[in-house]
């Protein structure tokens, strides 16, 4: 009947994210949700279009079900990663998850112009943290049908 | 003697027949017998006809006997006079009474050269004339004295002549020389040069102050050409608008030649002249007169207006320019302050969240590994993350009041009051405080940035409750002029003067953390955030007994920011 994809296998999610402590805090995160999830990261934009398109080291790359990105990072920040994602085709449809320090207004608006899936501002306290990834966790993956998993 | 009595009797014009003399006394036989010996008008025709001539013209005719002194007069001379007709004066003393005593001394002096053997024996002159009423006639007397005899022999017979009055045309010359001699007094003291030009434009009158701006006398420029005053270049165009204008209908007007209408002085200096002319016309005679200013010094004073005020333009633009500069400079550098705080506080909430996170994560999972004295330490730690957190929050509001504000609305501030007191809703309860308010104005505003000055205030006061009994707090406005004046009055621990104005510079806090949490930068937030609404803020207190804040907010908001 559920067309979720948590009955099936575990999750493939990629978070684009250049600070180490994020990393890690997601991670384990993730690790203290009741989701089985397999984190794959990259450290900026460019990365990311390269996990993608399993160019390079990312030749075995799995193609992720959630994308978690992060707007300020060197190189290639996310508002260019997103711009470049719904431009094309074949990597538009991917749900892409919007997680930030900035609580500014204008990235606010901008990144939902692009059509980004959800906006979250992260928040400093760990408890509140760990109950934001569980939420995701469990809407993106007991809740909303992901493409290819119908 | 009877010889020259003869002649004089002959050449007696001006005589009455009934009036006594010599030769009327003579038979009339033998004075037919002289007529008729020179073939001439019969005598008494001819006097006749003399009478009549002297009548119509109004002449009196007089006759002056000299070996008798007997003296006669026509009756229209004893008119003239006023006197009766019949009753003229007898002697020459009674003439002298008639006349004006100023004049006697004339009359006589003149009479008696006139009837000098050695003279010609002309009189011609003229005299005033006083009536026995007192009424004055100038009178003029044009007479002969007629002599007999020669060298020393020569002696006078009679005087005779004509008497006119000439008071009328005396008093229409007098007129006349003294309307002249205003004129003449009136032009020569005009500040302006006049100089009149005939029909050839040749000057017949040139006044002193001509004089003066042509450095030439009047004697050396009547009669020359008007064109010497000119220069050669102007003399063309010149010469053919005053002949336009003499020929045009107009009888004055301000000369209007184009361009700089110069003069030229008698040594070459130029100079600008300002001109207006008029034509007078008389029969068929016709002259013009120019008017002439110099106008060196006002078109020095012009040129020195229009520099200094070219001179104040360009000031006036540096200063406009440099301001916009300094304009653009400062703007540059608020916004590169706003971005600066900006990415600083956000670059420093990341490593804070790691702090914080690994602070938590390991009292979470190692949580009674460690002694209790580890336990405290990280609490404190997670706690300082927090305040930093709140540091950073407040300095991000701080560098957002201009650069985030939004279009000024109009705002309710009996909404936004409710709004607040929902908000504050929890340390309102926890204090038991009792927030009230009076009228509260519409204005116009940021209403997110309005909201958070009136939080910023009510959470003040609150928070700086005095520790006996709950907090009271007034929110109210009333309107001066054309701003409307906020108060916020509480009951609590008050501020002392000194601090009164340092209170709203950014992180500037009277008291410990452990007394009253805070960051310092809320009343710094109210503060700017009413500057940018164009209002002021200030607070008044007495230290123990309460604290009131204004602010003001102005009725009409100039534009939209």
């Amino acid at each position: 009947m559920s067309a979720s994809l948590s009955t099936r296998r575990p999750a493939e999610v990629l978070l684009v994210e250049d600070n180490m402590g994020d990393i890690l805090l997601t991670r384990e995160g993730f690790k203290r949700s009741s989701f089985p999830v397999n984190l794959h990261h990259v450290e900026n934009g460019e990365d990311c279009l390269a996990f993608l398109k399993k160019e390079g080291p990312f030749a075995d790359a799995p193609s992720p079900d959630l994308i978690l990105l992060d707007l300020n990072m060197p190189v290639m920040d996310g508002r260019e990663v997103l711009k470049t994602l719904v431009a094309d085709p074949v990597f538009r449809h991917l749900p892409v998850v919007v997680l930030t320090t900035s609580a500014n207004e204008q990235d606010v608006q901008e990144m939902y112009d692009l059509r980004c899936s959800t906006y979250i501002v992260k928040p400093l306290d760990f408890e509140e943290f760990q109950r934001i990834i569980q939420v995701i966790a469990e809407y993106w993956f007991t809740v909303a049908t992901l493409p290819g998993t119908a | 003697m009877t010889a020259l009595k003869a002649i004089l009797s002959r050449l007696h014009v001006g005589g009455n027949e009934s009036a006594p003399g010599e030769a009327d006394r003579r038979p009339v036989g033998e004075r037919r017998k002289a007529e008729r010996r020179g073939n001439v008008v019969p005598f008494y025709d001819r006097e006749k006809r003399l009478r009549f001539a002297a009548e119509a013209a109004g002449f009196g005719t007089y006759d002056l006997d000299c070996a008798t002194g007997h003296n006669h007069w026509s009756p229209e001379l004893n008119a003239m006079a006023g006197l009766p007709p019949d009753s003229g004066p007898a002697s020459l003393g009674q003439v002298e009474e008639l006349i004006h005593p100023d004049d006697r001394r004339r009359f006589l002096e003149k009479l008696r050269a006139s009837l000098d053997p050695r003279g010609s024996g002309e009189l011609e002159d003229d005299y005033r004339m006083v009536r026995p009423d007192g009424a004055m006639r100038w009178v003029k007397i044009r007479g002969r004295t007629f002599f007999a005899g020669a060298g020393a022999a020569r002696e006078p017979l009679a005087a005779t002549g004509v008497v006119m009055d000439v008071t009328a045309s005396r008093a229409a010359e007098q007129e006349l020389l003294e309307s002249r001699a205003e004129l003449a007094g009136l032009v020569d003291s005009a500040i302006d040069a006049i100089i009149s030009i005939d029909a050839d434009q040749r000057i017949v009158r040139f006044n002193q102050a001509a004089c003066r701006m042509f450095r030439c006398t009047a004697e050396t420029a009547i009669g020359s050409p008007l064109e010497r005053f000119i220069p050669e270049r102007f003399r063309e165009a010149h010469r053919s608008h005053v002949a336009k204008f003499a020929e045009g209908g107009v009888t004055a007007r301000t000369m209007g030649l184009p361009g700089v209408f110069s003069g030229m002085r008698s040594d070459g200096e130029e100079f600008p002249i300002e001109a207006s002319i008029a034509k007078v016309e008389v029969g068929c005679r016709r002259w013009m007169t120019v008017f002439l200013q110099d106008i060196t010094e006002r078109k020095r004073a012009e040129d020195a207006l229009r520099q200094s005020h070219e001179r104040l333009e360009y000031c006036v633009e540096e200063r406009t320019a440099e301001l916009m500069q300094a304009n653009e400079a400062l703007e540059r550098s608020n916004l590169e302050l706003q971005q600066f705080a900006f990415i600083a506080a956000h670059d420093l909430q990341t490593p804070l969240r790691s702090i914080s996170g690994f602070a938590q994560l390991l009292k979470k999972d190692y949580s009674g590994r460690f002694d209790p004295q580890a336990d405290a330490w990280l609490d404190q730690m997670v706690r300082s993350v927090h305040r930093m957190r709140d540091v950073i929050h407040d300095v991000l509001a701080y560098s957002r009041v201009e650069s985030r504000g939004n279009v000024f609305r109009p705002v309710d501030f009996r909404h936004l009051f409710d709004d607040v007191v929902a908000i504050l809703d929890a340390p309102i309860r926890e204090t038991g405080a009792r927030v009230t308010r009076g009228d509260l104005p519409m204005v116009m505003g940021d209403r997110t940035q309005l909201a958070q000055v009136l939080q910023n205030l009510i959470d003040n006061a609150l928070k700086y409750h005095a520790g006996d009994g709950a907090p009271a707090i007034h929110v109210s406005a009333r309107q001066e002029r054309d701003e409307w004046v906020f108060s916020i009055e509480d009951n609590g621990i008050g501020i002392a003067d000194k601090h009164l104005e340092q209170i709203f510079d950014i992180f500037r806090r009277l008291h410990s953390q452990q007394e009253y949490p805070g960051t310092g930068i809320g009343l710094a937030i109210c503060r700017r955030v009413i500057h940018r609404h164009g209002g002021r803020i200030w607070a008044e207190s007495r230290q123990g007994e309460g604290s009131t804040f204004y602010f003001t907010l102005p009725e009409r908001q100039r534009e939209a920011t």
